[in-house]
């Protein structure tokens, strides 16, 4: 697949601060990525730059081919995002405030009812901003960001300051978003193991440095860290009893419709060779690495 | 639609919002203020048309000063607390925001203050505003633009309210006064030194020209000054644009 954002050789300093140093990464279409470091990595200014907020010292950057900080308009009008610390216009009306942001996207005015209402805001469309809570704050994010039924989604730190429930919350609706639009989504976070479930693609950085990014299934290879195969096939009981046989099969779990295989780090090629055996057979109909554990790869890739 | 049409839908949405929300109390004095000066002429008459238009300068300027400065604060709280964010990441461009503003700030107030002169002669007697100068109103616009323009930028460039509004209360207030003092602490004297004529002409092209009329043969001065103040202006107008366009960023 084409990729939907190319950086190459970004930097970007704040005074003698240097807050990206040379950055290099693409993200394919059709990804959900996790732009993942620590606080002060650079996630934030990545994120302001692909969006054409923040000027870049060097490097290039092109983001559905066009220059943002040049074309900012035309990539704004494809991008929906979430800051990390937003801050709305505190009088205004929740619903006021999506309709004015609807209009400037083009978008019908019949979005915004669908937004509140998927974002569960309904109820406090007539509320004036300053009166949410955090987590409704953040959905009113969500729902803005979702203007125009965007191609590609910026969301810095979108669980920041929540409590765990509302991260929770929070997390699947973005899932089900991305299922639903099919869009491309970058999600920064600190904390990992949050996004573990709607990961495909990861960047990992570090004081400005991108240290390494690729598919999870590239990135378990590459790292021999434990990951999750997402097979189907017709019969999956049958499936699980030939798999779980297996040395390298750690658990097998059966969902609705697929299977989820465990492997451990290192056994990818064993769980391969079998998997491609059994398609042979009829067992299979697919395979995919699903998702390797971020949190191994984040202490073999950061905190080495 | 197209990038351009959306481009151009998003800030005339934006501009609507600005001047919707932001600057509405700006445009209600902009209707409080003439009535507020045809009441005044109505009820006082004075002698002559210059007392008249010294009475209508010293009232009105002080309201118009007053919400330039309030506007340009709201402008530099926005960018300071960040609530621009919302709008930039929308498809509307740095230089859409800025112009927006430099329109809230600069030309609805000038505007206004033009109106607030306008609107009592028109009440009192239509005929007498053919006695008014038509260059009379175009000094007026431009002192507006340019005063605007400086607290405007000082906005831009520093992002801090409390600058803006020390600025402000400076050009507009306190910069006067020193001019008006420098002036006739030479005029006293002598005829006015012919750099504090230039300097003030310069800066106040219509109050210069109004309150203090000055001698015959700085008319030569006072047209050099009102050209340099028109430079000055489009130079202002231009650095705005320019900032925007080149290195404003939205952090």
């Amino acid at each position: 697949m084409s990729p939907v954002v190319v950086a190459r050789g970004l930097t970007k300093s704040y005074g003698k601060v240097a807050a990206l140093r040379n950055v290099s990464f693409h993200i394919p279409e059709g990804a959900v990525a996790g732009l993942l470091g620590p606080n002060g990595s650079g996630k934030t200014t990545t994120i302001k730059i692909l969006l054409g907020l923040l000027k870049r010292d060097g490097g290039e950057v092109e983001v559905f081919g066009y220059d943002p900080w040049l074309e900012e308009a035309e990539v704004r009008r494809r991008v929906g995002v979430v800051h990390e610390k937003p801050l709305y216009p505190p009088d205004e009306k929740v619903g006021r405030l999506l309709r004015h942001i609807a209009r400037m996207k083009g978008a019908p005015r019949s979005e915004v009812g669908r937004l509140l209402r998927l974002t569960g805001l309904s109820e406090y469309a007539e509320a004036k901003v300053r009166s949410l809570s955090r987590g409704y704050l953040q959905r009113l994010g969500i729902a803005i960001a979702l203007v125009g039924d965007p191609e590609l989604l910026l969301l810095d730190e979108p669980t920041a300051n929540l409590d765990p429930g509302a991260r929770v919350e929070i997390l699947n609706l973005i899932k089900a978003l991305q299922e639903e639009l099919g869009a491309t989504v970058v999600i920064s976070s600190h904390i990992i193991p949050e996004l573990q479930e709607v990961c495909s693609y990861a960047v990992f950085m570090q004081e400005g440095v991108v240290l390494d990014h690729g598919g999870m299934g590239e990135l378990a290879r590459k790292y021999g860290v434990p990951a999750r195969y997402f097979v189907t096939a017709r019969d999956l009981r049958l499936l699980a009893s030939e798999l779980i046989k297996e040395e390298f099969a750690k658990s097998v779990e059966l969902g609705d419709g697929y299977l989820t295989l465990h492997v451990e780090g290192g056994a990818y090629a064993a769980a391969e060779v079998a998997l491609a055996r059994l398609a042979e057979r009829g067992l299979v109909e697919s395979y995919e690495i699903r998702t390797a554990s971020l949190g191994e790869l984040y202490s073999r890739i950061v905190a080495r | 639609m197209g990038s351009r049409g959306t481009r151009l839908t998003a800030l005339a949405v934006y501009m609507s919002y600005v001047f919707n929300s932001v600057a509405k109390w700006n445009l209600g004095l902009a209707l409080a203020v003439p009535l507020v000066n045809t009441l005044m002429v109505v009820s006082t008459i004075p002698p002559s048309l210059g007392q008249l238009m010294e009475l209508l300068v010293s009232v009105t300027s002080f309201f118009y000063s007053t919400f330039t400065i309030v506007a340009a604060y709201a402008f530099a709280s926005d960018l300071s607390r960040g609530t621009c964010t919302v709008f930039l990441s929308q498809p509307l461009t740095r230089r859409g925001y800025v112009v927006t503003w430099m329109l809230a700030t600069t030309v609805v107030p000038a505007t206004a203050y033009l109106l607030s002169f306008v609107v009592p002669f028109v009440v009192m007697d239509v005929k007498l505003l053919a006695s008014f100068d038509p260059v009379d109103f175009l000094l007026l616009l431009l002192e507006g633009i340019s005063l605007s323009m400086v607290i405007f930028l000082t906005g831009l460039i520093s992002r801090r309210p409390q600058l803006v509004a020390v600025v402000g209360v400076f050009v507009h207030m306190i910069l006067f006064y020193v001019l008006a003092v420098a002036y006739y602490s030479t005029y006293y004297y002598n005829p006015p030194s012919e750099l504090v004529a230039f300097v003030y002409a310069l800066i106040y092209p219509f109050k210069s020209k109004v309150l203090y009329p000055g001698w015959p043969q700085y008319a030569g001065i006072t047209r050099w000054a009102v050209l340099a103040n028109l430079a000055l202006s489009i130079a202002l107008v231009t650095a705005a644009l320019e900032y925007a366009r080149r290195i404003f960023e939205v952090t």
